[in-house]
């Protein structure tokens, strides 16, 4: 299985790339062997943790920011088969056995994204392709193989490439409204840190909040060493 | 998702089209081009030309012998811009393609005397650079960039309106006009030079 990171710009550093790698190697838990391959697809591999293989983001088209999330769906990016993707504002509180856990909750033959639940209640009546995807791409899981996957880039990387970086503010939007069909992990396998008030799964996003900022980091912090105690 | 024939963003995409800094931006090049062009007929191609408010307003400033053309790559361009600007009355002479204006380049330029394309921001520079390198001599060439990075489909800005020229005038024999224009956000740059 691959696990693949992407760093654009200076938004995030290689630092937090080693830190999420880091936080996937030694999470806490149950010691099943682990046999991922990682990767960084990134524009500037300096600084980059050697165990994690980088892969030169592709200049033909350029893309800025998250948008090049959607080249790893490309027919000729270098991975082969079982993929997840997390984004750098993601942190893994506990180990867990790739085969047995990702096997059992992903349907590989279709694009599993995170269920945004929360924003499900709150909707109102606007702009569709603004607010009504309840999914996000802060965790993907796919089979690079599959030519299904690959028809999300080659729809993008069309005469209308220009009309959808326009029309639609990220990824999430553009797989949503273009119609490509999606699964979503369960929520025992991924929360979010601000709307699950603090969650306790065993991966943590953290979107609509600064991850940079002092009191994600030291809550991280916290929570490692009360998992410790648990475990260790 | 929307229904799949109807998509409703398509409108704001023409109002964003229309708005105030695109007329300026797109009247300036159709003054300037009037300038350097002074004849009562030829052929203009505007490339990337998106719903062609810029084939509207070349079309404005020219005698009505001058016959103007505006092309996209992305087909419901050609769908739209027929509807807001084909079939008025006095723009009727404006002609809607399909066209990529890199791949398609040598059959767009050929037998037009001017070509426009003020999407330069959008084109990756190794490709404005080999679109240039195949237009013929002897055509006008006018060009439009700006310096507003912080755009997800600006793939080619220019720092400043020397950046913009030191890549592009090499292709020209001469320069005919060289300018700059301040908006809240970013500064545009045009050049006019004769290939």
């Amino acid at each position: 299985m691959n696990i693949i990171f992407v760093k654009w710009g200076t938004k995030y550093s290689s630092d937090d790339v080693n830190f999420l790698y880091n936080s996937i190697v030694n999470s806490v838990g149950l010691c099943y062997p682990l046999n991922q391959k990682f990767f960084c697809y990134t524009d500037d591999p300096s600084g980059i943790n050697k165990d994690i293989q980088t892969i030169d983001i592709l200049k033909d088209p350029p893309l800025r920011g998250i948008w090049n999330k959607l080249r790893m769906f490309e027919k000729d990016f270098p991975l082969t088969g079982k993929t997840i993707y997390m984004d750098l504002d993601v942190y893994v509180r506990i180990k867990f056995n790739p085969k047995e856990l990702w096997d059992s909750v992903i349907d590989w033959d279709t694009l599993t994204m995170v269920d945004s639940w929360f924003k499900k209640d709150f909707i109102p009546v606007t702009r569709k392709h603004h607010l009504d995807v309840t999914v996000n791409s802060s965790l993907l899981a796919w089979d690079a193989d599959n030519p299904k996957i690959h028809n999300i880039w080659e729809h993008f990387n069309s005469t209308k490439r220009d009309y959808f970086l326009r029309k639609y503010v990220g990824i999430d939007r553009y797989i949503i409204h273009e119609g490509f069909k999606v699964n979503t992990f369960p929520r025992e396998l991924i929360q979010s840190w601000y709307n699950d008030k603090n969650g306790k799964a065993p991966i943590i996003t953290f979107e609509e909040v600064d991850y940079a900022s002092g009191s994600v980091k030291s809550w991280i912090e916290s929570d490692k060493l009360a998992l410790q105690r648990i475990y260790v | 998702m929307y229904e799949e024939r109807f998509d409703p963003y398509r409108i704001l995409d023409v109002v964003n089209s229309l708005d105030e800094n695109h007329f300026k931006s797109k009247n300036w090049l159709a003054e300037e081009v009037w300038e350097v062009w002074q004849k009562n007929s030829g052929i203009i191609h505007v490339a990337a030309g998106w719903y062609g408010l810029q084939a509207y307003l070349l079309q404005e400033k020219m005698p009505p012998e001058i016959k103007i053309t505006s092309s996209d790559i992305d087909p419901e361009c050609k769908t739209i811009g027929k509807v807001i600007f084909g079939n008025m009355e006095n723009t009727g002479k404006i002609k809607f393609e399909e066209q990529d204006t890199v791949l398609d380049i040598e059959k767009i330029t050929r037998g037009v005397d001017i070509y426009v394309n003020t999407s330069i921001e959008h084109i990756e520079r190794k490709y404005v650079e080999l679109m240039l390198s195949k237009i013929d001599s002897g055509k006008i060439v006018a060009l439009q960039s700006n310096n507003w990075y912080n755009i997800p489909s600006h793939v080619n800005c220019s720092d400043s309106l020397e950046d913009f020229i030191s890549y592009v005038k090499p292709h020209f024999k001469y320069i005919m006009y060289e300018g700059e224009m301040e908006f809240e956000e970013y500064n545009r740059y045009m050049i006019i030079g004769m290939k």
